[in-house]
């Protein structure tokens, strides 16, 4: 639905957006990370048109951006950082306006109260959009999005100043609507709660790309454990297992608090090692890393490679 | 190109702009009207139309400031340009809506020539020329408002440059009899936008002046579309 190709956005010397690709399949939801500056937003902007791109091309359901502009656009429903309202107008007038804007075709009255309805704005028609709070000004920017039904969402940021109880309302609608939908933000658990794929990106350039699976690296060999007894028996009794790598060890009253690392499923070599040690065995789980680990180890990662 | 005209119309009444420069205009000519033709009983209307010209230095700043400053101030230009709208359309909208305002304005003041009519004989086809000139100039100045309104993001500003340019415009006649360079006079020639109205003002329907204040309008347009699309180029 979406190909990006070789992306590159330079301000003279800088390059916000430097050489990324990637492409995004029908229905997909892609949540997109990244610091702030990290060059979301310029991205968003090229995609959607509002800004060109250096080099590098987009295409949109088969319109290139550049060469169809137009058919392009209509494919696109777009939520910037800022929703753009027209502040002295209402919300009827604003989204009638909004309808003509994009040349919808849909049944004018039908269309725009159905999207009424799913942003939950269905009673503020009538009221100034100056008058709109936050989090009812992202809900009419989304609903504006909406108009004409676009089989393509760009929402910069869309969850910004949302209390908890509209976020969650915020993601169920997007996650509702089946449209291929890339949203940014860098809060990572909004990331993985609606998205079937991540793209993280910092300094301009796509560092890492996949499901939180892939990400959070499924086939290493981390556990966690706490144990009641002394830390020198403990260590004793790990060292005698080859495949563990690392092990770290912390004591507070009386529990030993263990994090191992390994190149192998080592459980039932440490149950038994620690039961013959006579060391009782609190809990033990796998550690999977948080989205804020797995979103540092790329950022380290990428800077490693560049050499930086 | 027709939403965009509309919004306009629109959001020139749902904020004081549209008020501020009918009423600011209709009361200044109003004025104008009493002093030259009801009190002393004339009934040349073209003087009317030529002291209003001063004022439109004032009042067109008025009605251009906010047309695409306060787009990019409010982001509302992400909307425009993201739309499948072109450039052209959006820019042409906003200029038909600010032309439209000015008709309405001065079409109120035909009310001043029906009051001549009825009382006294005044000369139709003169004063269809001062209209036809004034109706130009207007265009043109309003072409200039603008373009600069496109250079900023702030409409105080967007005003000042626009009131700067006009009277610039305005006053650049002045020194041709103090000038002897073919070149400046040339240039003089082109800039000095009231200069082509004073055959209007006489009752000629003059075909260059015509074709100038066109292409002069025409330009500004062009400067302004580019302006607009240089910004997303940069």
């Amino acid at each position: 639905m979406i190909e990006v190709s070789h992306l590159t956005k330079a301000y003279g010397a800088v390059r916000a957006v430097d050489d990324i690709s990637f492409s995004i399949a029908p229905g997909e939801i892609i949540g997109f990370l990244g610091p702030n500056g990290a060059g979301k937003s310029t991205t968003m902007n090229m995609l959607t048109g509002y800004i060109s791109a250096t080099s590098g091309s987009i295409t949109i359901d088969g319109h290139d951006v550049l060469e169809s502009p137009m058919e392009a656009k209509k494919c696109i429903g777009y939520l910037p950082e800022l929703p753009p309202l027209y502040l002295e107008m209402t919300l009827d007038e604003y989204l009638e306006f909004v309808y003509d804007l994009k040349g919808a075709s849909q049944p004018r009255k039908k269309h725009l109260e159905g999207i009424k309805e799913l942003t939950n704005l269905g009673h503020m028609g009538g009221r100034l959009l100056r008058n709109f709070s936050k989090g009812y000004r992202q809900r009419a920017g989304l609903a504006q999005a909406l108009v004409g039904d676009p089989p393509v969402l760009i929402l910069d940021e869309p969850t910004i100043g949302l209390d908890p109880a509209q976020i969650i309302e915020f993601r169920n609608v997007v996650s509702g609507l089946g449209k291929t939908t890339i949203f940014s933000t860098h809060i990572l658990s909004e990331a993985s709660a609606i998205c079937s794929r991540m793209l993280i990106i910092n300094r301009g350039k796509l560092i890492a790309a996949g499901s939180r699976e892939e990400m959070s690296g499924e086939n290493e060999f981390r556990y966690t454990l706490q144990l009641s007894g002394d830390a020198d028996k403990v260590r004793t009794a790990l060292e005698g297992i080859e495949d563990i790598l690392e092990l770290q060890m912390e004591e507070k009253d009386n529990t030993v608090y263990v994090s191992i690392n390994c190149n192998s499923d080592v459980r039932p070599a440490v149950c038994r090692a620690l039961a013959s040690a006579d060391v009782p065995i609190l809990m033990m789980k796998k550690a999977t890393p948080t989205l804020e680990e797995i979103f540092l180890r790329a950022v380290s990662g990428a800077e490693r490679r560049t050499g930086k | 190109m027709k939403a965009i005209f509309y919004r306009e119309i629109k959001a020139y009444f749902s904020t004081p702009v549209g008020y501020i420069f009918i009423g600011m205009f209709l009361a200044v000519s109003g004025y104008f009207f009493a002093a030259s033709n009801l009190l002393p009983k004339l009934p040349d209307l073209g003087s009317v139309l030529s002291n209003m010209l001063m004022m439109f230095l004032f009042l067109i700043p008025v009605l251009t400031m906010r047309l695409l400053s306060e787009e990019k101030n409010s982001r509302t230009d992400q909307l425009l340009l993201t739309a499948p709208v072109s450039v052209r359309d959006i820019v042409l909208g906003k200029f038909f809506a600010a032309t439209a305002i000015y008709l309405l304005t001065l079409g109120i003041t035909l009310l001043y020539l029906l009051v001549i009519g009825i009382h006294g004989a005044p000369s139709y086809g003169k004063i269809f020329c001062n209209y036809l000139g004034f109706v130009l100039i207007g265009f043109a100045f309003i072409s200039v408002g603008l373009f600069i309104s496109s250079l900023t993001q702030n409409q105080a500003s967007a005003a000042i440059a626009t009131f700067a340019s006009l009277l610039f415009l305005y006053a650049v006649e002045w020194v041709r009899g103090s000038v002897q360079s073919k070149l400046i006079l040339a240039i003089i020639d082109c800039l000095s936008i009231t200069k082509w109205y004073n055959e209007f003002e006489l009752g000629v329907l003059s075909v260059p002046a015509v074709i100038y204040y066109i292409s002069f309008t025409a330009v500004f347009l062009l400067c302004t579309i580019h302006a607009v699309d240089r910004r997303r180029w940069s």
